[in-house]
């Protein structure tokens, strides 16, 4: 029998609740879990050379797939570095042009900003086709194409609306005393945006700097519409891998795959602490 | 609050914060959109040298082809199967780790692995997994004692089979996502309906859900336009087929501009689909603008 509340100042223990059991919530995240990383598994498996053969395995571990990634694609190597300097200069840029201007636009007190901020994330979520294109073809126009420019300053762009609209969210939660503070003792715009603000953001910062990554990592179309020749990025070097007539065995694929995952997954575990605390949207108001 | 100025009222400089975004924003993006509307009304092609105004005949030979409809009919039903799974799905793996345990932040990092993969590497991978010699499936079949043979290649589950691999990569991100809002419901709203002796559902219903309602939304547009705007492992599981099962706007798209060097119908179909999701921003913007109000002290954006 549950305890009945009590006159203020009595002892009275809340039942836990009910819901969601623990075996049902252990049960949850056990398939969750599963789905998610069984097919992960699978493909390091076949990557490591056992491959399922009816209800058998069969197959040595070995390494000798990752070998036979480069002997399949000679300019591997290079692709995936050309690929990180790409991706990284792309991120940096992001983040350099989005900060000031998320800073800026937190503070904005008017009707306009409230369309805007869901705006953005529209065009976050917008089709990179509608846009590729016909910036193809300027960048065809004006004898960019297959620069490092050019592709940067478009990653850089294509991920924009989202940094933007994930710093402003950050940016909302730092409070205005802060910087008011600074800015009472005499501080410029730019001191106070850079020594007071910028530490504290710091986590916001690196969680939108390691997302806008991951997303310029697996870029697919901005690259093949913009950059079409070598040396090619990683994820239009796997297409190649597959669609043309070179097509590859499984354990090879799987071990170029997995090759390609590794940046963005040490990049994940290694910033979890500041992914952690990554909220999508502001704290609700009291309604 | 207002906010002190010490600066002179003439000329807020700090504007100039902006200009970079805008300036990277208006030429990478908004211009080239803009042109590819206009180019849409025209034969333009950026191969060829002699092109007319057109009017509508780009947006009608797309309409009016049987793979152009079908694009916008699979995208629809695609939408349909994936997204009511990825966020029931997300929700529940986010309330079940509301509570803290050993190793939550590990599991909560490793839902992030399906994401992590590029579309295009998640195509090649359940290629390979779908298969009937080395995949998955043929090898549960292989236990069951059943034939199999890649869905993929089969006419009624094709489709299917291409949602699956969109609700594999994304349940998961929508259930990182939903978990900081899962944490914010307050523990004692929870606690008094335990005392009330609510069923979970009605916990769920009324005491969960109106707090997670801004959340929701925009998860939701994330989950549809991404969903929509599919490309990249539709290119490699099915390239659009069995026939045009599993072809996509923003596939046919491609396939028009890139192979069939139909460069007008290929950017008008992509306008197309910009037009869709478009659509479906203006619905959340308005559903979640007051909400996020600047100036509407209500709002959680910073009105105070």
């Amino acid at each position: 029998m549950a305890d009945k509340p009590g006159p203020a100042g009595t002892s009275w223990e809340p039942r836990a609740p009910r819901w969601p059991r623990a075996a049902g919530r252990v049960a949850v995240l056990t398939g969750g879990l599963v789905v998610s990383l069984l097919p992960l598994v699978w493909t390091l498996l076949a990557a490591l050379g056992l491959q399922p053969a009816g209800r058998d395995w069969r197959g040595t571990l070995t390494f000798d797939n990752f070998v036979g990634v480069v002997v399949f694609e000679p300019a591997f190597g290079v692709e995936f570095a050309y690929t990180l300097v790409v991706t990284g200069t792309a991120t940096l840029l992001t983040l350099l042009v989005a900060f000031p201007a998320a800073y800026r636009l937190a503070r904005v007190r008017a009707a306009w900003i409230d369309w805007l901020t869901p705006g953005l994330l529209v065009l976050a979520v917008s089709p990179s086709i509608a846009s590729g294109l016909p910036l193809s073809s300027l960048v065809r126009a004006t004898g960019l194409y297959g620069t490092f420019p050019a592709l940067v300053l478009a990653c850089a762009a294509a991920q924009l609306p989202l940094a933007l609209w994930l710093l402003r969210s950050y940016l909302l939660r730092v409070p205005v005393e802060l910087e008011e503070a600074a800015r009472l003792d005499g501080a410029a715009w730019l001191t106070a945006l850079l020594r007071v603000v910028l530490p504290v953001l710091r986590d916001g910062l690196v969680a939108t700097g390691v997302l806008v990554f991951v997303l310029d990592w697996n870029l697919y179309l901005l690259p093949t519409l913009l950059a079409d020749r070598a040396p090619h990025l990683l994820t239009v070097v796997m297409r190649d891998f597959f669609a043309f007539e070179r097509e590859l065995e499984w354990p090879t694929a799987a071990a170029a795959l997995l090759v390609s995952l590794l940046p963005a997954g040490l990049l994940v575990f290694g910033a979890q602490r500041a992914l952690e605390g990554l909220v999508v949207v502001p704290e609700e108001g009291a309604g | 609050m207002t906010h002190l100025s010490l600066r002179p009222r003439s000329f807020d400089w700090t504007w100039l914060a902006v200009l970079p975004a805008v300036l990277l924003l208006s030429v990478f993006l908004l211009l080239p959109v803009g042109l590819g509307l206009l180019a849409t009304f025209t034969s333009y092609d950026p191969f060829g040298t002699v092109w007319q105004l057109v009017g509508l005949a780009n947006y009608q030979a797309v309409l009016a082809n049987a793979d152009g409809r079908a694009a916008f009919s699979n995208a629809a039903l695609l939408t349909a199967l994936a997204v009511p799974v990825e966020l029931a799905g997300g929700l529940a793996l986010a309330l079940a780790l509301r509570r803290p345990f050993r190793g939550r932040s590990l599991v909560r990092i490793g839902l992030l692995a399906p994401w992590l993969v590029s579309p295009l590497a998640a195509g090649v991978m359940w290629h390979f997994l779908d298969d009937s010699q080395v995949g998955i499936l043929g090898w549960a079949a292989a236990w069951l004692g059943r034939q199999s043979s890649s869905p993929l290649a089969d006419l009624r589950w094709a489709l299917p089979a291409v949602a699956a691999v969109e609700i594999w990569r994304m349940l998961p991100l929508a259930a990182f996502l939903f978990v900081p809002g899962v944490q914010a419901v307050p523990q004692d709203e929870l606690d008094y309906a335990a005392v009330l002796g609510c069923p979970p559902w009605t916990v769920l219903r009324v005491v969960v859900l109106p707090h997670l309602r801004v959340l929701l939304l925009t998860v939701l547009l994330l989950l549809i336009g991404t969903t929509l705007t599919a490309l990249d492992s539709i290119l490699i599981l099915t390239g659009g087929g069995p026939g045009s099962r599993t072809i996509t706007p923003a596939l046919y798209s491609y396939t028009l501009a890139i192979n069939g060097h139909n460069w007008p119908q290929g950017t008008a179909m992509a306008w197309l689909l910009l037009g869709l999701v478009l659509l479906v921003g203006m619905v959340y913007t308005g559903a979640v603008r007051r909400q996020w109000s600047s100036t509407d002290p209500r709002g959680a954006g910073d009105g105070r």
